[in-house]
C-alpha cells in the first residue's frame, strides 16, 4: 500500500511539472499558415454565432442539477462550424483538429474559445 | 513492471484532464467592468467561499475578452492562480463564514491550505454602465444565469453557459450581448 501511494505521488508530482511547464503552450499556431485578414472574418464570424446562440438561449441551453446552464447539441450546431474555421484560419489543419480536440466537438469549440480570447479586438457587432 | 504500469496509467490519467478556465465576453457596445471572481466547494455549500480580493477593478472594452485560467493542471482547485491570466488577480480572501475570512497571496506557499479541494467557480461579479450584476451557477440565491438591463438608451442582454468538454475540463463563460 505505502507502495502505491509513493508511486502515485511520484507521478501526481511528475504530472504537474510537465502541466506547468506546457503553459506557455496555448493553441496550436502555425504562424507562417496565417493569413490574417483570413482569421479576422473568422474572428467575426465565431463572435456572430456566438451572440445568435445566446440569444437562442432560452429553448437551446438545458440546465443541470444546480442550475448550471450547460451547452447541448443544439448550441453546439449554431456555433461548431465557426469555431471549425476560426481553428482553420489559425493555421490548423483537419488532421490536426481532429488529433488535438479527439473528434469532440465541444473541445473545438473550446479552443475557439481560447483563441477568440486571445484576439482581443474590439468591433462593432450588429445582432444581424 | 507492475508499479511502472501503475505509474503509466495514473500519469496519463492525470494528463487527461485540463484545467478549468473562466471567459468573459463582452460583445456589446459597452464597457463591462469585472469587480471580483467568487468559489464555492464542489458540495454547493455556503462555506468556504473564495472571492477575489480586488487590487484594481478589470476593465473589459466594447467587444473584447478576458479568461482566467489555471496555470497548474490543478484537477480538485480553482484557477485561483491567475496571476498569469488576463484577469489577474494576486490576493484572494477565503470565507468561512459571512464575517470570517482569511486572506492571502495566490502564488504564496500557502496558496493548497488555504484554498482546500474541490473548489469551483460560483459567480463572476460585474458592472454594466451602473448596474452591478452577479453572474455564474445560480447558487446561494445570490447569482443569476441570465439577465437582461438597460444602460442609457443601451439595452444588454447578459448570460452564463458551461461548456464540459470532459469531466474536469470545463470553460465557464460570461458573455454580454
Amino acid at each position: 500500500m505505502k507502495n502505491i501511494i509513493k508511486v502515485f505521488l511520484t507521478s501526481f508530482f511528475i504530472a504537474s511539472l510537465i502541466s506547468c511547464s506546457n503553459n506557455e503552450e496555448s493553441t496550436v499556431v502555425n504562424k507562417s499558415k496565417v493569413d490574417l485578414a483570413k482569421k479576422n472574418v473568422a474572428i467575426q464570424n465565431f463572435r456572430k454565432a456566438l451572440i445568435k446562440m445566446s440569444d437562442n438561449r432560452n429553448v437551446l441551453i438545458s440546465k443541470t442539477g444546480f442550475d448550471n446552464p450547460v451547452m447541448e447539441k443544439e448550441s453546439q450546431d449554431i456555433i461548431y462550424l465557426s469555431a471549425k474555421e476560426l481553428l482553420l484560419a489559425n493555421g490548423m489543419n483537419e488532421n490536426e483538429i481532429f488529433t488535438k480536440c479527439n473528434n469532440n466537438p465541444k473541445a473545438v469549440i473550446g479552443l475557439a474559445y481560447t483563441i477568440l480570447a486571445q484576439n482581443n479586438q474590439s468591433t462593432n457587432i450588429s445582432n444581424q | 513492471m507492475k508499479k511502472f504500469l501503475i505509474l503509466v496509467v495514473v500519469f496519463f490519467g492525470l494528463q487527461s484532464f485540463a484545467q478549468k478556465t473562466v471567459i468573459v465576453n463582452n460583445f456589446s457596445s459597452l464597457q463591462v467592468t469585472i469587480l471580483g471572481l467568487n468559489t464555492i466547494g464542489n458540495n454547493n455549500a455556503v462555506y468556504p467561499s473564495i472571492r477575489s480580493v480586488t487590487p484594481a477593478n478589470i476593465i473589459i472594452p466594447a467587444g473584447q475578452s478576458r479568461t482566467m485560467s489555471s496555470p497548474t493542471g490543478s484537477l480538485t482547485q480553482f484557477p485561483y492562480n491567475s496571476t498569469a491570466s488576463a484577469m489577474a488577480y494576486t490576493q484572494w480572501r477565503r470565507f468561512t463564514s459571512a464575517t470570517t475570512s482569511t486572506t492571502s497571496p495566490n502564488n504564496s506557499g500557502t496558496f493548497t491550505t488555504l484554498y482546500g479541494n474541490g473548489q469551483k467557480f460560483n459567480f463572476v461579479e460585474i458592472r454594466v454602465g451602473t448596474t452591478n450584476w452577479k453572474v455564474g451557477t445560480g447558487l446561494n440565491g445570490s447569482s443569476v444565469t441570465t439577465t437582461s438591463g438597460i444602460s442609457g438608451s443601451t439595452s444588454y442582454t447578459v448570460t452564463y453557459t458551461e461548456n464540459v468538454i470532459a469531466p474536469g475540463n470545463v470553460q465557464y463563460i460570461i458573455q454580454i450581448n
